[in-house]
This record gives structure tokens, sequence and C-alpha cells, in this order.
């Protein structure tokens, strides 16, 4: 019962805060412009960061595991191309099949890298992301790629809707509940968390801390390829490099969800939040039809407050 | 002139929310004498110390140093008077010389770079002064942890040091290292420097002291002579009871074997390591620090590797390759390192507790916190833990409580084989003699126990049986009614004579 009000307290009212940053932002904007108040921007909003909720689910793994994944944005483009393509060559349900199994394998990858070889996960990932982006050129030739047959139902997946709900937000909402449920109530959900804290304790008390850290990469590739099938789907199609820079964006929707750089903590619910809040200043700027340039400066803003409230929260707590 | 005194503190009163952590402590230091600061964990010792030094400021109370009254506002204020404190962590940066250190923020200069001729010149003046073969410019972290801390001596007296406080320094030194700091020490007392020495070994503090100041609940329960004083009468003097049974001993007829190990080797760090331990049973390792006593019980819990060698359990061979497989073959291994491998600091007691146990205790997929609860409850009750409840973080919880919940996590796990590795190092010596009874009723219980200790008493004091070790080989077998001080001691030294014979 003590635990309960705890949470009701603390821990409610901390992720709330952030709600409210988001919806004040949101506020702004809509005085601005009217528009903004539309439920057709409101939809759009959310179809907007599926993709990057999706990948921050994944990304909220990794760095609660104590690790960066900067990957993603070259995976997103490469398995952006190969759903594409192999929807021509081998149709739907093999071209998801395959997408999803060319993820899971840049996540064993980087995951062993990372959690078997004890590779510092910022070079390592950093290697893999230029490493993903030229596999994606050469498997594309650099060019475009395009559905021979934009009618089949996975188009569905990036384009339709249920009433005004895009399919892709329903994806969306429950990829997120499924994976915050694993993370808070599994034990592997916990073990990452332990893992995150501290590996060695983990080690020495009967736990593969180096397979932990390796799923929590599968689990961001994975979930990156989830979201590759939506964004591709979204236009049929996919450029070589239209992952470029989402690695930039999902990692800001962790920490503006408050996840311990450090490792050991953090949560889907903010992290999803945090992609919102990052969904609507991308809408808000487009539709005030301010230059994007200023969308990275107020991001690159945001992202050193949350950074910084990081650091104050771990000074508050264990003196280091 | 003899009552003189270098340094006085006089009734500080500290408070901070909630508790009053001082309460008219004080100590009182002559030139050249060591006195030992005593007390249980949460006595009030550092407390005292950061209220001189500057760190904090106490409420109300009187310090007087070379007859004047002071007031450090900061660290540095009492640094430049010549009141250094060393502590237990080193704070030395290891990519840096020796002299560099040193004389970090008070280089000598020569017009405006640093003068290193000199620099180097006046740290090694100091060094050989002291006897050390450490020099200037060797960087700090190609030394071993106790050379290091001679450096940090060192600075304390390129510093000027007046009054020298030194808290738990022998905590990661080898006996021989101890007795070459100890040597220093009496170096510094004939040169005048007063000596604070904060320890929880008894016998270093009867070997080195002059006077013992005993601080209990943030009060000073008094300061005596070393020389008047025994043992049992100081102990009772931080404890405020007396402790009549300082060790319990497991006092079962041991039963059948439940680990055997046979030639086990790791190449650099110990070889042809054979014995054995049974059910009901305590069996110490003794060994100075570095003899390989840890790896062979890292390489028996699957997280060390092992060059050659079998390990039987209940008579049956088995490989263990990973902590995952020594846990199934149910081992318990309380690590020396409580903070970096026992414990997940920021974390509540209970989910430390209940890590290693998740698995277990699963409902379908998910972890069943009524469970995680009742465990919590259970070792709570069972070893008397003091927290005030199941989800304070484990870093705010004393040394002694700590290690409490480390071994709870163990006993959850309802292991074979315990190991523990110094169970009590850096404990208060209420919870230590707790954690000796606890080894004691274990074992038992049926239990088979491996205790490793640096501490002569406490090995003597808990073991039935015990192995003794010195450069990674297994040197003598210690039986109930062998186990003597002559023994251990000539056992532990063994191979370094025969070496230069």
């Amino acid at each position: 019962m003590e635990q309960n009000k705890k949470m009701g307290v603390g821990g409610f009212l901390k992720s709330q805060a952030l709600l409210m940053v988001g919806i004040i932002i949101f506020i702004i904007f809509g005085l601005l412009q009217h528009s903004f108040f539309t439920t057709a921007n409101i939809v759009n909003i959310f179809r907007q960061i599926a993709v990057i909720a999706i990948m921050g689910a994944g990304m909220t793994y990794a760095i609660i595991g104590g690790n960066f994944d900067l990957s993603v944005g070259s995976l997103l483009s490469l398995c952006g191309s190969v759903v594409i393509v192999t929807t021509n060559q081998v149709g739907q349900v093999g071209s998801v099949l395959i997408t999803i199994l060319v993820g899971c394998l840049s996540g064993v990858l980087c995951g062993y890298l990372c959690g078997y070889l004890h590779l510092n996960s910022m070079v390592a990932t950093l290697g893999m992301m230029n490493v993903l982006q030229a596999l994606t050129l050469m498997y594309t030739k650099g060019q475009f790629v395009s559905l021979d047959n934009s009618d089949l139902p996975i188009v569905g997946l990036g384009q339709g809707n249920v009433g005004i709900v895009p399919i892709s937000v329903i994806i969306m909402a429950i990829f997120c509940v499924v994976f915050a449920i694993i993370l808070k109530r599994t034990v592997f959900g916990h073990h990452v968390k332990a893992v995150g804290t501290n590996p060695e304790t983990c080690r020495y008390s009967g736990i593969n801390d180096n397979r932990i850290v390796m799923l929590t990469f599968v689990i961001s590739g994975f979930s990156t390829a989830v979201a590759a099938i939506l964004l591709a789907m979204r236009g049929a199609g996919a450029q070589p490099t239209m992952g470029l820079g989402y690695e930039f964006d999902v990692i800001t929707a962790v920490i503006l969800g408050g996840a311990d750089l450090n490792g050991g903590e953090g949560s889907i619910y903010r992290t999803f939040v945090g992609a919102l809040i990052i969904g609507i200043m991308k809408t808000g700027f487009v539709i005030l039809g301010m230059s994007v340039y200023y969308q990275y400066v107020a991001e690159c803003v945001i992202i050193l407050l949350a950074v910084y409230m990081d650091i104050r929260a771990s000074r508050k707590g264990v003196k280091k | 002139m003899a009552d003189e005194y270098l340094l006085e503190m006089k009734d500080i009163v500290k408070t901070f929310p909630g508790v009053k952590a001082l309460d008219g402590a004080g100590i009182k230091v002559r030139a050249g004498e060591v006195v030992a600061l005593c007390g249980e964990n949460g006595a009030g010792k550092s407390t005292l110390m950061k209220c001189l030094y500057g760190s904090y400021h106490a409420d109300s109370g009187e310090i007087y140093f070379k007859g004047e009254k002071v007031n450090f506002k900061n660290p540095d204020e009492a640094k430049a008077a010549g009141v250094i404190l060393i502590f237990q962590e080193l704070s030395l940066i290891t990519d840096l010389t020796v002299a560099e250190n040193m004389f970090l923020g008070s280089q000598p200069k020569k017009g405006r770079s640093i003068d290193w001729k000199k620099m180097n010149a006046d740290a090694d003046k100091v060094l050989q002064d002291l006897n050390s073969t450490v020099k200037s410019t060797d960087y700090v972290r190609d030394l071993p942890i106790s050379q290091q801390q001679m450096v940090e001596i060192a600075r304390g007296i390129a510093l000027g040091a007046k009054i020298l406080i030194l808290d738990e320094p022998t905590s990661s030194l080898t006996e021989r290292e101890k007795n070459a700091l100890f040597d220093i020490i009496r170096k510094l007392k004939k040169q005048g420097v007063g000596i604070i020495y904060i320890s929880h070994k008894m016998d270093e503090i009867f070997d080195i002291c002059d006077e013992a100041v005993v601080l209990r609940d943030g009060k000073l329960t008094g300061q005596f002579r070393i020389k008047d004083i025994v043992l049992d009468d100081l102990i009772q003097a931080m404890i405020g009871r007396h402790m009549d049974n300082y060790f319990t001993k497991c006092t079962a007829e041991p039963g059948r074997e439940v680990l055997r190990v046979e030639g086990l080797t790791a190449h650099g760090y110990f070889r042809d390591i054979t014995f054995s331990v049974r059910e009901k049973e305590v069996v110490g390792f003794y060994g100075l620090v570095g003899a390989g006593r840890s790896e062979i019980m890292e390489a028996i819990f699957g997280v060390r590797h092992l060059d050659a060698g079998k390990i039987f359990i209940d008579g049956k061979e088995v490989k263990i390759s990973s902590s995952v497989e020594a846990v199934k073959h149910g081992i318990g291994f309380v690590t020396e390192n409580r903070k970096e491998q026992g414990l997940l600091l920021p974390k509540s007691c209970r989910e430390n507790i209940s890590l290693a146990k998740l698995p277990q205790i699963k409902k379908g997929l998910f972890v069943d916190d009524s469970k995680t609860n009742e465990i919590y409850d259970k070792y709570h009750d069972a070893m008397q833990i003091s927290s005030p409840s199941s989800e304070q973080p484990i870093v705010y919880l004393s040394g002694g409580n700590q290690q409490k919940v480390v071994i709870g996590k163990w006993l959850a796990m309802d292991p074979k084989i315990l190991i523990l590795d110094e169970p009590t190092r850096g404990i208060d010596i209420g919870a230590k003699s707790e954690i000796h009874n606890m080894i004691a009723h274990l074992a038992e219980q049926g239990l088979a126990v491996i205790v490793i200790s640096s501490e002569m008493p406490e090995i003597m004091g808990v073991s039935n049986r015990i192995y003794t070790m010195a450069q990674g080989r297994i040197t003598g077998e210690l039986g109930e009614t062998e186990i003597s001080e002559e023994n251990l001691m000539r056992n532990i030294v063994i191979t370094d004579s025969t070496q230069k014979a």
C-alpha cells in the first residue's frame, strides 16, 4: 500500500510534469496558428510520431541497459529499402519476416560487440551506423525504390485508417503497451534495469549480463524494423537515406522521457511522451511555416535542458 | 607541558534534519601521539572529523588548535593550517606523476611556468624522509594501493601537516604494507605530528595508538590511555554492552562432502588447488591479500577462467562455465566488494534481496511482487536488517545492513554451498558479531560454508578447518585443534622464505 502511495505522489507527478510541458507547447502553437487544434492535425501528429515512438520503445531498453544504439537511423534506411524490394520479390508476408529478421540480426551484431566483447556502445554502433548506411546504398544502388503494386494490403500499414485513427498509430499503441509491460513486469525487464545499474553485481548474482545487453540491442533492432515497415509503406517506397538523423530524434525522445543516461532506469510511457513533444514541435514548426533550421536549434536546446535535468537528478542521489 | 594539547575539540554538537549526529563529542590530541577514534558505524566519527576539517560546521562546541580557537570554514583553510584528512578512498589523479599529485594546486613556479626541477626535488626529499622507494616522477597509476597511500601521506607532509587524520588506512593493505605504514606513522610521531587514526580493527589500535577516543551515538564515551585498557573494555565502551561471545563457532558434526576441487589452476593467479568442504562445516581460507583466495572462489563460481582442474559437487563432476550454472548447482557467493559486485546501490532493499531469485518466483511471465515482498519480510526479520522500509534504496543503509542484504539474497536461493569473501570488511563491531553468529548458525543447519578473511581473529573464530595460502598455492590445512596464530603465520609466509633460501 505504502508503495502505491509513493508512486502516486512522486513518480506519477514527475511523468505528468513532462506531459504538461507537451500540452503547454501544444497550446502555444495552437494560439499562434488556429489550424493546429483541428482533429486532422492532431491525427497527423500521432501519425508522425509512430515511427519515433516505436523506435524509442526499443531504444529505451538499450539505454536502460547502459548503452546507446546510434545505428538505428541507418538500420531504418536499410529495413525500409528491404521491405519494399522484398515485397516486390517474395510478397508481403515474406517481406515483413525478412525485414524483421534483418533488424534483429543487426541487433545481434551490435549486441555481440557491446555485450560480449564489451566494446563501447557509442563507438561500436557509430561504426554500425556507417556500415548499415553503406549496405543500404549498395543494396539499392543508391536509387529510390518503390512498390510495383501500391494496392497491396500491406500498404495499409502506412496509409490505412480505422475510422479516423491511422493503423500505424494503433500498431504504435499496441507496441508501446506490450513493451511497457515487458519492461515493468517480466523478469527480463527487471534484469535489464539491474544490468544497467551494475552489470558486475548481476554477474555475481547468477545473471547472464552479457546476454541481457545483447537482447536489448536485438529489441532495438526489432523495433526499428517494425518502424521501417510503417514508414516505407506510408510512401509505398523508400529513399536509401530515409532514416538519416532519426537516431537523434529517437534518443532525444528517450532522454526527454527521463531515462537515466548511465542506465538502470527509464519508462516506455515517458519515452512516448518525449516522442509526443518532438512530434508537436516538428508539426508546429511546419504549420507556422518556419525554417527547418530553427527546428534543429529548438530540438538541441530541449535535449540539452533534458540532459542537464538528468545530471541534476543524479547528483541528488548517490554522491560520486 | 605534558598536558598541552595540539588539538582539542570540546562539546561538539551537530544536527542534521531529523538526526542529532553529534551530541557532545570531542577529542584531544597531543603532538607526537596517535589517537584512535573508535565507535560503531554511525557513531559520528566521520561527522566529527568533517566538523574539524571544515566540510561541516558544528552547531555548537569549541575547537582549539595550537592553543588558539579555530573554526575552519572549508577544507582549504584546514589544509592551510596543517590539518590533513586522508580519506579511505584515495583521491589521487592516477594519470599524473607523484610530484604533480603532491603539489597539485601549489606547484613551485619559475616565472609563469612550473619549476619542475624544484618540484621533483622537493617531492623526493619528502619521500626519502618517509623511507619510501617511490620516486617523484613515477606515475601514480603504476603504483600499488599501499604506495599510493604513501603518496597521499607524503602530500600531507609536503603541505606541512600538523594533524594527520587517517580514515581506515589499512582496509586495502596487505600485512607487509600495513607494517610499512606503521613505520611511517612512528616516524611522523617523532616529527611531532599528531595523528587521528580511525579504524574498526582492534589489533591495529592496540598496536599503534597511544590513546583511544570512543564515540557512541554521537556522544563522547571516554578517552583512554591504550596501555591502561584491555580489548573487552574498549569494545564495551563502543557498544555499551559486554560481548561475552565475541565469536561463535559451528559445533555440529560435519556431514558428507558437498564440494571437492582437484588441481584447479588459473595461470598467473593460482595453481594446483585441491580442497574439500563438507556440510555443517565452516572452512576458512587465510592468506595475505593477493594470495589468490578470491580468485579461486571466482573460478568455482564460474566468473573466472580455469586452465585446469576438476570441480565435484555432491561427488559428481560438474562443469561451471558461468555464474548462472554456479547458482543452478547451489553455490552462493558473497564477494569482498560489496558495493561494486554485491549490490545495486540505487535500488531498493527488496529489489536487491530478491535479485538472484527472480527467475524462480515468476508467476507466468511476470515477476510476482508479493513473493519479492515475502522474501524481504522473511530475511528482514531473520537477519534483523534495520531499514525503514522495503523500498529504501540500499545505498542509504549502513555497511552491516548492506552486507546482511547480500547474504539474505543468497539464503533466499537456498544454497548448498555459501562462499563469503571478507564478510565483515568495513562493518561495525556489533553487526560483525551478528554476522559471525549467522555463519555458525547456517553451517549448523546443514550448509557448507567457505569463509575468506584477512583478519586472523575472525578466521580463527569462525572456522572449523582452515586452508592457508601463499602466492597462489595452498600451503597447509589446519584441523580444529591445530588452529593457532603461530601455525597460521608460519603457513602464509612459507613460500616467501623458501624462495629466499
